[in-house]
């Protein structure tokens, strides 16, 4: 067994989880309304009901029953 | 690489927010605790930028196929990864309507547990995404 290519494997494969789970467009209107609110603005209740839509989504897409690319 | 760098200095900046609130939250329970919409407002979209996003891509990779580990070839998503995202979810979803719930009826009487326990979640949520991260090393 080639260790050194096993182990440059794995580390290649534990990056495309640490890609997946560190970047997202998804999270760019949270960060934007947090910075918002730190600034001393606070949200304006539609503002708060998109976030709130944005967030039901993004909450059905992680309890997703199953997907197409899903393996068996 | 600017991208990535951007988000981490995103992290960085929300875990200074976190941390914020976390003492705010003991400030607030030594002299009439409240929480207000803002705090709750930062909380969430802290928690949600930080935590519930970059989970749901990570379940948007689709599941593993049963036995086998993700590959170069296949990413996939780790089912018992995926399983403790969404059962602490669940859990600060639920604070969260809780602390939510109390503040629009301006009732501030059980607010303090309610946001205590908020906290709690929000910051063992937290402790999954940092744990995959530091296993990526």
């Amino acid at each position: 067994m080639d260790f050194a290519a096993t182990l440059a494997d794995a580390e290649a494969v534990i990056s495309l989880g640490k890609l997946a789970i560190q970047v997202g467009e998804d999270a760019a209107p949270f960060v934007q309304s947090a910075v918002s609110i730190l600034q001393g603005t606070p949200l304006t209740d539609d503002q708060r009901a998109t976030l709130g839509m944005q967030e039901a989504a993004l909450r059905a897409k992680l309890d997703a029953a199953s997907e197409p690319n899903d393996a068996a | 690489m600017r991208k990535h760098l951007a988000g981490v200095a995103a992290l960085c900046l929300f875990a200074v927010c976190l941390a914020a609130c976390g003492a705010g939250s003991t400030l607030g329970a030594l002299s009439g605790f409240t929480v207000t919409q803002s705090q709750l407002d930062a909380a969430r979209s802290s928690y949600d930028a930080v935590v519930l996003a970059p989970a749901a891509n990570y379940r948007a990779l689709g599941y593993c196929a049963t036995g086998t580990s993700a590959t170069l070839q296949k990413p996939c998503a780790d089912r018992a990864i995926v399983a403790k995202f969404v059962a602490i979810d669940k859990a600060v979803a639920a604070d969260m309507n809780s602390v939510q719930a109390q503040i629009t009826a301006g009732a501030n009487t059980g607010v303090m547990a309610a946001w205590s326990d908020l906290q709690t979640q929000i910051a063992a949520a937290k402790a999954i995404v940092a744990q995959f991260q530091s296993a990526a090393g």
